[in-house]
């Protein structure tokens, strides 16, 4: 008895799965290819790096020896001058993003969030940091800085 | 039977002896000791503050430009809206320490053993969901703090192997902080969030119900009470007096506001709020990859803790390591968040 039954069943139970196969995965597919584009509606748009020149101010209103913040709206950025050179590094903490402090008696650069703390140099000397401060290129034209940062032009979407 | 009565029974065919079942579910008499009252506080309080969270909306705008003056707008003009945003800010305070001690007696009476474990995580993932309100609703307001806590806090998520970057973005609505993302800490604050807490409070109770309330390990007793109207009266004096403390509270202490958020600049003196105390702690203390991956594996240990208790119990059989473990767990947590807010 059973083995005529199951004998009866396998072809119509044959059909039926590949029936339910069929409309398993091409729900799952149809459905899924939906909630990718969901997904994508969320995903912003990033656009490619573009260094462009922004003006950062003047040599002189650097102090000598010494560090001038200066709020562009590309971000924040640490100008310090030396004897030889002028140099740019960037005022963002590398462990979590604040915003760094110069201290002019300790000589060094003071993170407020996690007391991460630089060197002149950008270099990490104490605290939760993993990386150097980033270096940022600098231009000099007629007196006239120029930091090389990431355009924010169309960012605003 | 009157004919109002059968005008609604003819149009909702439910048989009111039917309901009355499931409303006296017979709960055990350890039930009574108020600490067990814990579970209903935070349900309590999730009902303010989808109330009061649902007045500010009527205010609130979420937008950079607009946000700061329209939550001093509610603070200082707005009539009664001092009461509104102090019941709503003290009531996520509350949340936070209602949900901590429930989960404590949960763990320390053993609660979430087989067959519970599925609604211990659950719990846990309440807990979370918590947090993720409390994040998203300081980032509102946006103020120093506001500003500071959504740029370290979505950094976290960038420190993540392959998925950081993608899922930072997408938290963010763009690779910075920018407007895009305070509508999207509304939107889960408004609208996610309480979808899903909702939803998992609603399987959370239902799991209770189905497993009924764990028995205490060492109680003799094997009398009963009916859920309707005993425990409910329990917790509604509960729940009343939680709200005349709020309303003290809010009266003595109403909201204020700190500075306007500056993108160019982080305050000196700037810390999260004291329930996020050990995590700060922590990350201060620790290299960047040790503060997140540590973060990872405390979360990860909360989540699958019956099942490492129902592991020790295999290995060491009747050692109480849960107990050791558990309570050298939750010393260490203390300590930090205590160490934090004294030494800053
Ligand atoms: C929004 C947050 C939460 C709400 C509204 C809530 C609500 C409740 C309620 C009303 C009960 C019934 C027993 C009692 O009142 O103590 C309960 C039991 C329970 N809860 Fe929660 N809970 C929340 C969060 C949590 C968390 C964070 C955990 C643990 C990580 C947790 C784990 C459990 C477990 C395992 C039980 C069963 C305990 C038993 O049977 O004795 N819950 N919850
Ligand atoms: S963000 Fe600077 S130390 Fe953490």
């Amino acid at each position: 008895m059973e083995a005529l039954s199951q004998t009866a069943t396998v072809p119509r139970s044959r059909r039926e799965f590949m029936a339910n196969m069929i409309l398993g995965v091409g729900t799952t597919l149809g459905l899924g290819s939906l909630a990718f584009r969901f997904l994508e509606y969320l995903y912003p748009v990033v656009l490619p790096i573009k260094l462009v020149e922004i003006p950062a101010g003047n040599v002189n209103e650097i102090p000598p020896n010494g560090v001038r913040l200066v709020h562009l709206p590309e971000g924040p950025v640490m100008l310090e001058k030396t004897d030889n050179e002028v140099r740019a590094l960037s005022a963002i903490c590398t462990h979590l993003g604040c915003i760094i402090a110069w201290h002019p008696k300790a000589k060094e650069f003071i993170c407020p969030c996690h007391g991460g703390r630089y060197d002149f140099n950008g270099n990490v000397v104490f605290g939760p940091p993993p990386r150097p401060l980033e270096k940022i290129q600098v231009k000099l034209r007629d007196g006239q800085v120029f930091v090389l940062m990431q355009s924010i032009k169309e960012e605003k979407v | 039977m009157n004919r109002a009565t059968r005008w609604v029974e003819e149009r909702i065919p439910v048989d009111p002896e039917s309901l009355r079942k499931p409303l006296r579910e017979p709960l055990p008499v350890h039930m009574k000791t108020w600490i067990f009252c814990l579970g209903g506080t935070p349900a309590i309080l999730f009902c303010v503050l989808v109330a009061t969270g649902i007045l500010l909306t009527f205010y609130y705008v979420p937008s950079p430009t607009l946000a700061y003056a329209s939550v001093s707008n509610i603070t200082f003009k707005v009539r009664m809206g001092w009461l509104v945003r102090g019941i709503h800010r003290g009531a996520s305070q509350l949340m936070i320490v209602a949900v901590l001690l429930h989960m404590i007696r949960v763990f320390f009476t053993r609660a979430y053993r087989k067959p519970r474990e599925l609604n211990w995580v659950l719990g846990v993932a309440l807990f979370m969901i918590t947090l993720t309100f409390a994040f998203t609703g300081y980032s509102l307001v946006y103020d120093q703090l506001s500003y500071w806590a959504t740029i370290v806090g979505t950094n976290m998520i960038a420190v993540l192997p392959v998925i950081g970057k993608p899922l930072l973005y997408m938290l963010r609505g763009g690779p910075n902080v920018n407007p895009n993302t305070l509508s999207r800490f509304y939107d889960f604050h408004i609208v996610v969030l309480p979808a899903m807490m909702a939803l998992f409070i609603v399987a959370h109770l239902g799991l209770v119900r189905l497993h009924s309330v764990a028995p205490l390990p060492d109680d003799p007793r094997r009398e009963t009470y009916p859920f309707f109207p005993d425990h409910v009266l329990r917790e509604a004096i509960v729940g009343l007096l939680l709200l005349i403390g709020l309303l003290n509270y809010v009266m003595f202490f109403p909201p204020t506001i700190g500075a306007l958020a500056t993108p160019g600049i982080t305050p000196g003196h700037i810390r999260p709020e004291w329930y996020f105390f050990p995590t700060y702690r922590w990350l201060k203390m620790t290299s960047l990859a040790v503060g997140i991956g540590g973060s990872i594996v405390y979360v990860t240990g909360l989540f699958l803790w019956p099942f490492i208790d129902a592991m020790l119990e295999r290995i060491a059989p009747r050692r109480n390591l849960w107990l050791i473990i558990g309570t050298a767990f939750y010393m260490m947590t203390i300590v930090f968040m205590v160490w934090e807010a004294i030494v800053g």
